[in-house]
């Protein structure tokens, strides 16, 4: 082949490559590049941090006016006291000098001297100093309220003490909502001022719904009425309507019906639980639903049920459907294909498998697992058979006639990606058989093979791999509505103990 | 600087002629991506001002070329390509007056009358960067087999776009 044919056979090959494969979309990548080497001022993804100085200063400067105000006022009030009791001087002067005498001495007992004033009174400190005020320990994160019922109402100086704006140590408090550990004290010690913090008078956050069950990351940065709040894992966090969340890398979060996302970008949350309406401001979102979760961006609405990933686009959205469908309007993206939605629809479809997906989204290299139902057996799920619970384990004793297992708590309908995950150990090495059973009566198993007595093997199996019992050629499909769990050694005895059991749903 | 529709249209506009030449010059599959990236950022940052689109493939097929040279050096590879006039004269008869439209369009046509076998094979090999194992696996051939296979299969595509084409 001469080089001429050699050149054309690559040509043949690019053109191959192009139409069989999946073009990447290299404009998001060149932006983000571009953007991190001339950052845009307005574009920028930045958060700032709580906006300390500029709510401080205009606070002092109001404390001071107000401060010097009451100082008029107290001068004239005691100005004209004065005159007045001069006055009065005058008019009792000759009739009764010893007792006059006597009320001066009482008046000036009961005029506060002007320092007194200034100075908020010594016995009203303490409700204010001793463990809420995070000033005085800059080390320690804020004390949180037990419940938003008990917040201190009005909890701020008391009516008419001056505020003292060059102690900030004596400001009042940050007040949180029961499940918000808010930002730390920054090293100078300072706090944020007040007004950047959640208040008791704020209640719409904390009447707000929470969407979120439980998140795992590393770091989330999380904006609730206006203040940025950077949460940490251990910190007891509940997203609510109306929080805008944006993870330091890439976060998961459990929905309250059991739904998964794992977000790589931010992200604003609203809607209600069984209901979510979420805006994708940036970066990628991957979803795993089974009630219809909205997401929009600044153009577009997608409507996603089943398993997929959208990422935020200039115009709209790269939308991958895994399972399920994607809706926009009229328009839908059925499972297994690609698409870029913008304001008129649908358009340039491909064909895509999970693998694609994973090639294209760093943060989904390692699958997503919903997990649809876990068992750690510290108590009984449904009723028992072969065995009793122990000690957190169901211990009993089984031989190929008689397996031990549990009923679940209500059955579980099979869908595709499910994989059972279980924990086990026998004591004598033995062929093991899995065993489900169906509400409609029939049975559902794999063998898992030999297995070693005496440890604990932790079991994951690809429920598509079942199949029934009285006919080992039908394959378990999506759909089966599972009611049992057992294990059984396929000849023999043996003692089993089972840890968990747990099914989860992966693409 | 340029803004964002600005930087997205000419990304957009080129980026698919720009990967085909990238893949056309031998680069695999990744680093045909990594090059397009640095082609398109040096040519924002470089200020080039876009006046037509023919002008405007050329700068960046230049740049591209240049970058993948950049990478070859250092990464010590040894890569004998032909002279740039012949790639440069190869490339636009295989592109054309439509860049690559009707030879795309070619293959379409010529992919369609394939065996599914061949189809199989060849989408796994160009679309999902199959090994040759994993496509003997998929076909049920033998590694040599499946080899013997694509090449018979690219013999044909050949034949029947020249034909389709008008050469």
């Amino acid at each position: 082949m001469n080089e001429r044919e050699q050149l054309n056979e690559r040509y043949l090959e690019a053109q191959l490559r192009e139409e069989l494969g999946i073009e990447p979309d290299l404009s998001e990548s060149v932006l983000r590049e571009y953007y991190a080497k001339h950052p845009p001022e307005k574009r920028s993804r930045v958060i700032p941090p709580p906006p300390r100085k500029p709510a401080w200063r205009p606070m002092a400067a109001a404390a001071a006016v107000l401060l010097a105000a009451g100082l008029g006022c107290y001068s004239l009030v005691s100005v004209l006291q004065d005159r007045v009791r001069d006055d009065q001087r005058h008019e009792r002067a000759g009739q009764q000098q010893p007792v006059e005498l006597k009320e001066e001495a009482d008046t000036t007992q009961f005029t506060p001297p002007v320092k007194k004033d200034v100075t908020p009174e010594p016995e009203q400190k303490p409700d204010v100093e001793p463990e809420q005020n995070p000033g005085d320990s800059p080390e320690e994160p804020p004390a949180e309220t037990p419940d938003g019922s008990s917040w201190p109402k009005g909890h701020t100086d008391p009516p008419g003490a001056f505020p003292v704006p060059e102690k900030p140590k004596s400001d009042p408090p940050p007040e949180e909502p029961d499940d918000v550990v808010g930002p730390k004290p920054d090293p100078k010690g300072w706090t944020d001022p007040p007004d950047a913090w959640p208040r008791g008078d704020h209640s719409e956050s904390k009447k707000a719904p929470a969407l979120v069950a439980q998140w795992k990351g590393d770091v989330l940065h999380v904006t609730r009425d206006g203040s940025v709040w950077r949460v940490k894992p251990d910190d007891k966090f509940i997203i609510r309507v109306g929080d805008k969340v944006e993870p330091k890398g890439s976060a998961e979060f459990t929905l309250m019906d059991g739904g998964l996302l794992r977000l790589d970008g931010e992200l604003s949350f609203d809607g209600e639980p069984e209901a979510l309406s979420l805006t994708l401001h940036d970066g990628a979102l991957y979803a795993d639903v089974t009630h219809e979760l909205a997401v929009t961006s600044e153009r577009v609405t997608a409507r996603l049920t089943g398993v997929g990933v959208l990422e935020q686009r200039l115009h709209g959205f790269e939308v991958f459907c895994v399972s399920g469908s994607v809706r926009s309007g009229e328009d839908d993206l059925t499972a297994g294909y690609r698409a870029r939605l913008e304001d008129d629809g649908f358009k340039h479809d491909k064909k895509i498998g999970w693998e694609d997906v994973q090639r294209e989204f760093k943060f989904l290299r390692e699958t997503p697992k919903r997990v649809m139902l876990h068992e750690d057996l510290a108590e009984a799920p449904g009723e028992l058979f072969g065995g009793e619970i122990k000690d957190g384990v169901l211990v009993g004793n089984s031989d190929s006639e008689n397996g031990s297992g549990f009923y679940l708590r209500e059955p579980y309908e099979y869908r595709q990606g499910d994989v059972v995950r279980f924990r086990f150990r026998i004591e004598t090495a033995r062929e093991m058989i899995l065993q489900f059973g169906t509400l409609e009566s029939d049975n559902w198993r794999y063998k898992l093979g030999g297995v070693k007595a005496g440890e604990w093997i932790e079991y994951e199996l690809p429920l598509s791999k079942l199949y029934k019992t009285t006919d080992v050629a039908k394959k378990a499909e999506p759909g089966l509505r599972l009611k049992f769990f057992q294990l059984h050694p396929e000849e023999g005895k043996t003692k089993i103990e089972i840890d968990s059991v747990e099914i989860v749903h992966q693409p | 600087m340029r803004g964002a529709v600005e930087i997205e249209k000419l990304v957009r506009d080129h980026q698919a002629g720009l990967l085909r030449y990238l893949r056309f010059l031998g680069c695999e599959e990744n680093l045909a991506q990594d090059l397009a990236q640095d082609t398109f950022l040096a040519t924002i940052e470089a200020d080039f001002e876009i006046r037509d689109r023919r002008a405007t493939s050329g700068y960046l097929r230049t740049t591209a070329r240049n970058f993948y040279f950049m990478w070859l050096r250092k990464m010590r590879r040894e890569v004998t390509l032909p002279d740039e006039d012949l790639l440069e004269a190869s490339w636009a008869e295989n592109e054309g007056d439509d860049e690559g439209g009707l030879y795309r369009r070619a293959l379409r046509n010529c992919l369609a009358k394939l065996s599914q076998r061949t189809q199989l094979a060849l989408r796994l090999r160009y679309g999902e960067n199959a090994s040759r194992e994993q496509i003997s696996f998929a076909t049920g051939l033998e590694p040599e087999g499946a080899k013997t296979l694509m090449r018979r299969a690219k013999d044909k595509l050949r034949e029947c776009i020249r034909k389709q084409v008008g050469e």
